[in-house]
């Protein structure tokens, strides 16, 4: 008897626990900006709005930013300001590339808000085409041609030389 | 039908009508994809062209395959019309209306439509 009045109060407990809990469980998180624009080592400075519902702002809340790319990845906490319910940020993508950034809310569940990726330090146009070039494998070829017909010459040259000195050095018929 | 239904959409409200919370973003950044995230949207639709994924509300490119612009705008302020299949009437944020201003619904009903469209 004692065992089935357990039972009931746990498949209770857990009907009136789990939908509440399934309810009031989730928030929305609105950012004033994106990262759009932003070039690396640069802060962007982002306000998150966090919602109950989409509705009610939610004080006491540790939200944070996580920025990835590749195996590189961040987490910038935010800090509450004196509006209820937004939090700012200021998050600094150490290099150029594409990253993407994910907000947890730090609301029960810890929910992860996802957006689209951003490329940092997208180059506003083809600057600097010489320094690349430069660096590229082309240049260094190039530079090994050049070299090696350096080379070429100065065998030539060296060749000439020993022939004609070799030439001047022929005993004389008596 | 409309985007706004939520499987979990809590009872509460706020009494109080709520600060322009996304006036500062629009300001910032006037596009379709920024009124979106100021708005958290992406916190509750799975929505490709977002890049998000949540599933508390309706996904979007599922639920608004053929709809026109007209049909995307009301579904977002007018949160009693109707709800998706699966959902019930009413889990939008019930402020919308108020808190989108008219230049950004647009840019926000643009952006939903044309992404749809363009799957």
């Amino acid at each position: 008897m004692r065992r089935v009045l357990g039972i009931a109060v746990s498949i209770l407990a857990v009907l009136v626990v789990a939908p509440a809990a399934f309810a009031g469980g989730w928030a929305t998180v609105g950012l004033s900006s994106t990262p759009a624009g932003t070039q690396p080592g640069e802060p962007w400075k982002v306000n998150m709005t966090v919602l109950q519902h989409g509705e009610t702002p939610l004080p006491g809340l540790q939200p944070t930013i996580t920025i990835r790319n590749g195996d590189a990845t961040k987490t910038f906490a935010a800090k509450p300001t004196k509006e209820t319910g937004v939090y700012a940020a200021s998050v600094t993508f150490p290099t150029a590339g594409k990253w993407t950034y994910v907000v947890n809310d730090g609301f029960m569940s810890g929910k992860a808000h996802t957006f689209p990726a951003v490329d940092i330090g997208a180059p506003a146009a083809a600057t600097g085409p010489a320094a690349t070039t430069d660096d590229g494998s082309g240049g260094v070829s190039w530079m090994w041609l050049a070299l090696g017909g350096l080379a070429f010459l100065l065998a030539a040259l060296i060749l000439v030389v020993r022939n004609r000195r070799d030439h001047g050095h022929q005993p004389q018929a008596a | 039908m409309t985007i706004a239904a939520f499987v979990a959409g809590g009872g509460e409200s706020e009494s109080d009508p709520p600060p322009a919370r996304s006036a500062q973003a629009a300001a910032a950044a006037p596009d379709g994809l920024s009124v979106w995230v100021a708005n958290g949207c992406g916190s509750c639709h799975t929505f490709s062209p977002a890049n998000s994924t949540a599933p508390i509300g309706p996904d979007l490119m599922q639920t608004l395959r053929g709809k026109d612009r007209a049909y995307v705008e009301r579904a977002i302020v007018a949160r009693n019309t109707d709800a998706a299949a699966g959902y019930s009437v009413g889990g939008m944020p019930e402020d919308f209306a108020t808190r989108i201003s008219p230049a950004d619904m647009q840019l926000l009903v643009d952006f939903i439509v044309e992404g749809v469209r363009a799957q």
